[in-house]
């Protein structure tokens, strides 16, 4: 397993801007998807609003 | 460990990300690894093969040619940075006595421990930057990831989260992380 680095920043939670998760700017995966990136967003998503209860709960 | 590795802001290569079939898997790796200045093996993966009841020995191979270009490749791959992994503390002096002294941690195939390892090792290397997330944050988001697996292999009509390619994976988490924490921020707000 290898690895390329990426900046973080030192913006405060909660962090709404797009790609990020907890202060660190993610970055897209090397290679593409064999499903098809909506099909997967969908999927997350929707498994997401399904276990909104569940999510807060595990806090 | 990918799912930390993507938290912590990088992008994981392995040779399955690779699908040109023409090209030697080992060159592949090979590739990847002068590709990237930072590289972790977990040399607990080294299990017997379920046919032929043998043992893979990938993961040591791939080790020995990393550490061979840290120590004797060109000036550019001696400054990598490299984290051997296993499940049990000093097991390679057993099996891989050679990289006796060497740092390796042991995450004893707990996901908390190798998450730390992996997030620890990472932090350990910035220089005048923000830490990373802790590796509590990131494992809760793990378990809250977990938690996501069955609908969403339900979503794309998969029979195991194991039928989903290591790239869809990782758009996955990618995907998923900026939701995770957002749903877990508004439900503390409320």
């Amino acid at each position: 397993m290898t690895l390329k680095p990426h900046p973080v920043s030192t913006r405060s939670r909660p962090d709404t801007r797009e790609g990020w998760y907890r202060g660190v700017k993610l970055q897209a995966p090397a290679t593409s998807p064999k499903t098809s990136l909506s099909r997967l967003q969908e999927a997350v998503k929707h498994a997401v609003a399904k276990n909104a209860d569940a999510l807060a709960g595990d806090k | 460990m990918c799912f930390a590795i993507v938290a912590c802001g990088f992008v994981p290569r392995c040779a399955l990300d690779e699908s040109d079939s023409a090209m030697v898997r080992f060159e592949k790796i090979l590739d990847l690894i002068t590709a990237c200045e930072f590289s972790v093996h977990d040399v607990s993966r080294v299990e017997l093969d379920a046919r032929s009841g043998l043992p893979r020995f990938n993961m040591p191979l791939e080790l020995g040619a990393d550490l061979g270009l840290r120590l004797k490749g060109p000036a550019a791959q001696r400054r990598r940075r490299i984290l051997v992994l296993d499940a049990v503390a000093h097991r390679y002096d057993q099996t891989l006595s050679d990289i006796s002294g060497m740092d390796i941690e042991a995450h004893g195939n707990d996901p908390a421990r190798l998450i730390k390892s992996v997030r620890d090792w990472l932090n350990g290397g910035r220089d005048n930057e923000a830490p990373l997330p802790g590796s509590l944050a990131i494992f809760e988001d793990y378990a809250a990831f977990q938690l996501l697996v069955p609908d969403i292999i339900a979503e794309l009509r998969l029979d195991t989260f194991d039928a989903l390619p290591h790239s869809d994976y990782m758009h996955l988490v990618e995907t998923a992380l900026p939701q995770i924490e957002r749903a877990r921020d508004a439900a503390i707000r409320r």
